[in-house]
Formats: structure tokens, C-alpha cells, sequence
């Protein structure tokens, strides 16, 4: 081999290094980039995750101050009783669309067509999820009794727990019901079995029944003492209610 | 995969990304109920739930402005452009994954769109991340 031919070898060679060099600096320079990126995207995701769950504030969360306020209650009932029209409500307290459903748009309801006479409101307790519906509807409609059940409810929403968990037991039932002033906690837990509770559980069911209810929340709604028909709403959102409320009643 | 496949796979997922979250963001605005194939409402119970919404902006918006920004990124041709893509991607991918979560877990409903979505954003981030190491 000539000097030449043993030089251009040896250039190719060097060459040939450069270029394994400067290929696995840019592997490791794409692997350093995208482990930057991976990284970047981990903490985005997770603010995204604190945001998502900042908004959800159910758990736990006090009672809407003066909701229900010097608004008459009878039993299932909510407000005048001499209201032109009445909105059934059929719910099961563990569902989470009707807890949705308290939070979102009850509010808009009782203000805007409750409080000004408009529209009186019945609760129907339906307990089809499980035993934590069973005990959560009984305690709603012993309140009832004593004329506190919408408060009740709207507690049992915003401290809904985990689907049939066990959670409705009575230390929480208790726990509830202390915060509702004037309730009688020990009548209430004595009420929860008696046949006149089991009746209103039952007749809830039927009515649902014969609605042709199977999911909740679902409304009806008509003339009080009258005819009642099913009220249509695609979201569960305070417009969506209005528009719905507004045709169902003129 | 070639250079020219990765590119063609990533513009094909981000339409059908855009298609996805476009549909759910005009379902959401024009207050219709969601097509769900096979129906059982799953849909309707996710696109109504608590999660629906983030800051009180849709998350099927976000998804849609996600895959549009996606979408940007593949137009422009240089490696900032790449990594900016694929971060969003991964992005896509780390929160479709918690929503896929919440829907299991906690919404208790499945809304297929939803999934087809969040398959949609994990093949998207796949891709894009393969166009970022790609070193021809």
C-alpha cells in the first residue's frame, strides 16, 4: 500500500468517526430534548389536573347560604303551595347528575320561579343505585316529616361520597342532619323504618314508573293538581332549564 | 417509518382530532345531545358532568384548540416547531389519560367520542414524538 493510499485511509477513517460522533451527539441530544419535553408535559398536565379538580368543590362544601329561606316547606314540597304549576323532581341522592343538577341549577330554579310563586317543587326519592340510596332516601323522607327534607338533600349532595361505599350510615346521617336548624335528629332516626317512609319511597318508585322514569335526575311538570308531563332539557344547565321551564308553563 | 410517513400519519390524526373535538365543542355550544353509537347515554352523562368544563372553559374547546395547535405545528418545518408539536402532544396524551380515568373511576360512564379522542391523541403523540428523534 503507497503512502497515498494509507493517508486517504486514514482520512476516510477520521471521517468516518466525525460522523459516528456527531450522529450519537444528536441521539443524545434528541433523547435530552425529549425527556425535557416529557418532562414539561408532566407539569402542564398536572396544573391541568389541579384546575380540573379546583372546580369541583362539592365535597364537603357548606350548604348554599339562604337557599331555601323563608320559603315554605310541607313534606316533600317546596314553596307556595298555591303556585299555578309544580315541578316533580325523581332523584336518587347518590347520583352524581342530580348532585350537579342541586348545585348548578336548583339555585337558578328557587330564585327565579319558586321564590317569585311561580312554581312549587316536589322531591320524589328514588333509591335504585343501593343500599346508600335506600338509607339516604328513608332519612330525606323522615325529614320531610318534620318539613326539613330539601335542606337535607342538598347537604346529602354536596357530601356525596363513593357509589354504594357504605358512607350513608348513621354517623353521617347525624352529621347531616345536626347542621339543620330546628331538625330532630333522634325523630328523624327513629322515623327513617316506619311504614309511613316505606310508603313514600314506594309511592316515588311507582310514580317513576308510570312517568316511565329510568334515569335521574327527570322532571315533570304541569298544572299543580293537575295533568303532568315530562320535562325535556339536554343539559344540566340553568339556560337549558329556563328555556324548558319557560315553555312548559307559558 | 419514514420521515414522509410520520408527517403524513401526524396531518391524518390531527384532522381526525380536530373532526372529534370539533363536533363535541358544536354539540356543546348549539346545545344538542351527543351522538353516542350504541347509545346508553354515556355520552350525555360525561359532556354534562362536573369535568366538563375546566376553568369553566369546555374541555372538548381545549382539545379542539389543542389539535389545532398541533396542527400549526406541523406547517412550520424546523426542530422548535417538532418539539413544540410533540410537547403538545404528550400534553394531549397525559390529560386524555386522566379523563379517561375520571370516566372509569369517577363519572362512572363511558362517552365513546371521548375515547376515540383520547386513542386519536395517544397514536398523535407516538408520532410526533417519532418525528422528534428521527436524525435523518
Amino acid at each position: 500500500m503507497s503512502k497515498k493510499e494509507r493517508l486517504e485511509r486514514m482520512r476516510q477513517a477520521r471521517e468516518e468517526a466525525e460522523q459516528a460522533d456527531q450522529a450519537a451527539s444528536a441521539r443524545k441530544r434528541r433523547l435530552q430534548q425529549l425527556l425535557a419535553i416529557t418532562g414539561f408535559a408532566v407539569i402542564l398536565v398536572g396544573v391541568l389536573i389541579v384546575v380540573s379538580q379546583g372546580g369541583d368543590d362539592s365535597d364537603g362544601a357548606e350548604p348554599v347560604e339562604g337557599l331555601f329561606e323563608g320559603l315554605a316547606q310541607d313534606g316533600a314540597s317546596l314553596g307556595d303551595e298555591k303556585a299555578p304549576y309544580t315541578l316533580v323532581e325523581f332523584a336518587d341522592m347518590q347520583c352524581p347528575f342530580c348532585a350537579d343538577y342541586d348545585r348548578d341549577v336548583l339555585p337558578t330554579v328557587v330564585d327565579e320561579y319558586v321564590r317569585p310563586g311561580q312554581l312549587r317543587l316536589e322531591f320524589r326519592a328514588l333509591t335504585f343505585i343501593g343500599p346508600d340510596s335506600e338509607e339516604a332516601g328513608r332519612f330525606a323522607v323522615a325529614l320531610g316529616e318534620q318539613d326539613h327534607l330539601w335542606e337535607f338533600i342538598d347537604l346529602m349532595y354536596r357530601n356525596q361520597g363513593t357509589e354504594n361505599s357504605g358512607y350513608v350510615d348513621t354517623d353521617f346521617l347525624t352529621g347531616l342532619a345536626e347542621q339543620i336548624p330546628g331538625a330532630d335528629v333522634d325523630r328523624a332516626l327513629a322515623d327513617q323504618d316506619s311504614d309511613s317512609v316505606s310508603k313514600a319511597l314506594e309511592q316515588a318508585r311507582n310514580e317513576a314508573a308510570k312517568a316511565g322514569i329510568s334515569s335521574t335526575p327527570s322532571f315533570l311538570i304541569g298544572p299543580t293538581d293537575g295533568p303532568l308531563e315530562t320535562l325535556e332539557v339536554s343539559q344540566l344547565e340553568p339556560e337549558a332549564f329556563r328555556q324548558a321551564i319557560d315553555a312548559a308553563i307559558g | 417509518m419514514s420521515a414522509r410517513a410520520l408527517e403524513l400519519a401526524a396531518r391524518a390524526l390531527t384532522l381526525a382530532g380536530v373532526a372529534i373535538a370539533g363536533y363535541l365543542t358544536w354539540v356543546h355550544y348549539a346545545d344538542l345531545e351527543t351522538v353516542c353509537v350504541g347509545g346508553g347515554g354515556g355520552c350525555e352523562r360525561v359532556q354534562t358532568s362536573d369535568y366538563a368544563d375546566l376553568a369553566g372553559i369546555p374541555v372538548a374547546l381545549i382539545g379542539l384548540g389543542g389539535y389545532a395547535a398541533i396542527g400549526v405545528s406541523l406547517l412550520v418545518r424546523d426542530e422548535r416547531a417538532r418539539l413544540v408539536g410533540a410537547t403538545l402532544a404528550l400534553v394531549g396524551l397525559g390529560f386524555s389519560a386522566y379523563l379517561t380515568y375520571l370516566e372509569l373511576a369517577v363519572i362512572d360512564a363511558i362517552c365513546q367520542w371521548c375515547v376515540a379522542s383520547a386513542m386519536t391523541m395517544t397514536l398523535l403523540a407516538i408520532v410526533m414524538v417519532g418525528r422528534v428523534l428521527r436524525t435523518d
